[in-house]
């Protein structure tokens, strides 16, 4: 069984988001801290391993689309268990929308072969979008299985997950291959080893670009339905603060209950 | 020369210090409230490779270089005194001796298990109620030969880790007619017939780290057990304590490091006369003070693990190192407790703490008054 987990680099959790007045981005961290692998891709991961550790798969193969320093995020990948990692990038792709990423992950998983099960996590802390895994999904003609909390069964060219969903959990076979988007309920991820540092720091990561994938048009910023022709600054939100006078505190909670009801917030 | 870490060090560094800030400093306080051990960080820092920093990998460790090792155990420090010195002295005192002086046998019956979190940790017996800063002439615990057995008899004391341990690497006198050849190690595992470990001491600080006096009635281990040679227990103990010094000298400074940092936030925060207290010069100059000592003391730290990477000889620098790391560690501490102020005194506040914590480094495996005497020892070529 092959599985492939698309992951992807983020800025750190602690960095900071700024837009000055011309509308120019900048993500930094103010301790310095290099950007991570996206956290939610930490459970995508930890499942994929567990895949190879509990149910006998032979390849769990980190994937991601980026820029060179994407590189980083791939080797905590391998130190914390993946068998292999690759990095697929090319100028032409800058400028993706979710679209025209899942379509370079889509070619890039055929690309590879006989993949059984491409893992994802929940959604990136940057973009934040979560379409990526059904979009590849789509692109590749495969299932999509959302909001995986749990792998219950693989075997007979099938899996069963639980799922889940608002009103509870669900739990739903399908043929492989499938894609799967995982939630944090459906692990702890471990924590990268010294010695996978180290094993990864050895370990050679191919590069593929456009023309290895033979991915022509349909990426890249002049395909993006996305138009970011106005980035502004979030305004600071208005509010006022009231502090409730009473002789008890009894007397202050009715007040606080009186007023709660009169602006409808309970 | 090059000041820098190397990329993969610097990348142990950032691993060790985002699973510390996840896993140990959110539970420092608890620790030593509760004197509860972090078993539950302690078990995932198996798999990582912080049970087995030296051990080599075909043992399940993670057979770092010296100055990894050294960043680790500063990592540690920063997140939570206590545990730090549990890991510390199961890496260095217990599986140091058993890494570079065991038989083949006993690496193999207890590395894998030791290095990797699947058993419990090791640790390392010195000290009795007569023998600590004098090894050689304070040690009483006898091992005696019986047909293919050692018998050991005595009481040690201040036995960090007994209680959480898998095995202890025991000082013992092998020969009554004393001498510098006349001690061994003996490695013992925890559970064997004749073994009493006390109560857990109380202490001043580091409470989540359980110390114990072990007393040993008759214990009967195999003869293989003996670690290294027979007679070159103090001679395996100071080159054991040589790197053991190294960790003490990161452990502190990691303390050191984490009161410093307070310090700092507390001073940009505190107001008093219509600015913040990191305005007035009385504060700045502490912390002036404390980031160049740290400074020092980590390059210091550093160099002694350096040379002890590449082999060199090293007793020298790792006294100084251990000497000067510690007692700066305690300097910061008290100085963040005075930047604090009152509340610098209250146990609300992680500086009180690490105050308490810090206040042993100058005293385990070696006094400051030792490291002075190894030192003076050197520089005068006694
Ligand atoms: C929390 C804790 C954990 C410990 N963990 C361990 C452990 O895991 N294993 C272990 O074996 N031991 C352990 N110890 C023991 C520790 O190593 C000893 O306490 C230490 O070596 C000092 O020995 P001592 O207490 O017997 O003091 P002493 O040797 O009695 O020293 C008393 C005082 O005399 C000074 N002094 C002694 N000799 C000289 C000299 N020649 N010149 C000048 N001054 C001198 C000392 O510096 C000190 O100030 C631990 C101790 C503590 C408190």
């Amino acid at each position: 069984m092959k599985v492939v987990v698309c992951i992807k680099q983020t800025p750190s959790t602690t960095a900071v988001l700024t837009v000055d007045d011309s509308g120019h981005v900048s993500w930094d961290d103010p301790g310095g801290k290099p950007n991570i692998l996206n956290p939610w891709d930490e459970y995508s991961i930890e499942e994929g391993v567990r895949l190879k550790e509990n149910h006998g798969a032979s390849d769990v193969i980190a994937l991601t689309v980026g820029p060179d320093e994407s590189k980083n995020a791939l080797k905590t990948c391998l130190a914390m268990g993946c068998t292999q990692a690759e990095l697929v990038t090319d100028p032409s792709f800058e400028g993706s929308d979710t679209v025209g990423t899942a379509r370079i992950l889509a070619a890039a998983i055929n690309n590879i072969g006989d993949v059984d099960i491409a893992l994802f996590g929940k959604q990136a802390i940057d973009g934040d979008t979560g379409l990526t895994p059904v979009q590849t999904a789509r692109k590749l003609g495969w299932t999509p299985l959302t909001f995986v909390s749990a792998i219950k069964e693989i075997g007979d060219g099938q899996i069963t997950v639980e799922r889940l969903v608002d009103d509870g959990k669900e739990t739903v076979t399908a043929s492989l291959p499938v894609v799967i988007n995982v939630v944090k309920e459906i692990n702890e991820p471990r924590y990268p080893s010294l010695m996978g540092i180290r094993k990864a720091n050895r370990a050679n990561i191919p590069e593929l670009g456009a023309a290895d994938l033979s991915i022509d048009g349909g990426v890249g910023s002049a395909a993006s339905k996305v138009d970011w022709s106005h980035i502004y600054a979030i305004p600071p939100r208005e509010g006022s603060c009231e502090i409730i006078e009473a002789d008890s505190v009894e007397e202050q909670a009715r007040l606080l209950a009186d007023k709660l009801f009169e602006e409808k917030v309970i | 020369m090059d000041f820098q870490l190397t990329e993969e060090q610097r990348e142990f560094k950032h691993i060790v210090h985002d699973f510390v800030f996840k896993e140990l400093r959110p539970m420092a306080r608890h620790t030593d409230e509760t004197g509860e051990f972090n078993w539950t960080a302690v078990k995932k820092m198996g798999p990582m490779g912080l049970l087995g920093l030296e051990v080599p990998e075909k043992y399940g460790g993670a057979e770092l270089d010296a100055i990894s090792v050294a960043i680790a155990v500063e990592e540690l420090g920063w997140g939570c005194a206590s545990t730090a010195l549990a890991v510390a002295a199961h890496n260095g005192l217990a599986l140091g001796p058993i890494v570079n002086f065991g038989s083949e046998a006993l690496k193999e019956q207890w590395l894998p298990d030791l290095a990797t979190g699947r058993g419990k940790l090791g640790c390392l017996s010195l000290t009795e109620p007569g023998a600590g800063s004098d090894l050689q002439g304070g040690v009483r615990t006898t091992a005696v030969v019986e047909g293919d057995s050692w018998i050991i008899d005595g009481a040690k004391m201040w036995m960090t880790n007994a209680s959480i341990s898998d095995v202890m690497v025991v000082l013992c006198r092998t020969d009554q007619a004393g001498g510098s050849h006349s001690l061994s190690h003996i490695l013992v595992p925890s559970d064997t017939p004749g073994i009493t470990i006390g109560a857990p001491e109380k202490k001043m600080g580091l409470k989540g780290s359980p110390t114990h006096a072990v007393t040993f009635d008759e214990v009967r281990v195999p003869l293989e057990n003996v670690v290294g040679e027979v007679g070159r227990g103090l001679q395996q103990t100071l080159a054991t304590l040589d790197s053991g010094r190294v960790g003490i000298g990161a452990l502190a400074l990691g303390i050191g490091q984490a009161a410093y940092e307070e310090a700092i936030k507390y001073a940009e925060e505190r107001q008093t006369f219509g600015k913040t207290i990191a305005h007035h010069q009385a504060i700045q100059w502490m912390l002036a003070d404390a980031a160049t000592e740290l400074q020092a003391a980590r390059l210091m730290v550093y160099w002694a693990a350096w040379l002890r990477g590449w082999g060199r000889p090293y007793t020298q620098e790792a006294a100084m190192a251990k000497l000067f790391a510690t007692e700066v560690s305690e300097r910061v501490c008290r100085n963040a407790i005075q930047i604090h102020g009152g509340y610098g005194y209250s146990s609300e506040f992680e500086v009180e703490r690490m105050y308490r914590d810090t206040r042993l480094m100058t005293i385990g495996e070696g006094t400051s008054e030792i490291q002075r005497l190894v030192i003076a020892r050197h520089i005068l070529n006694l």
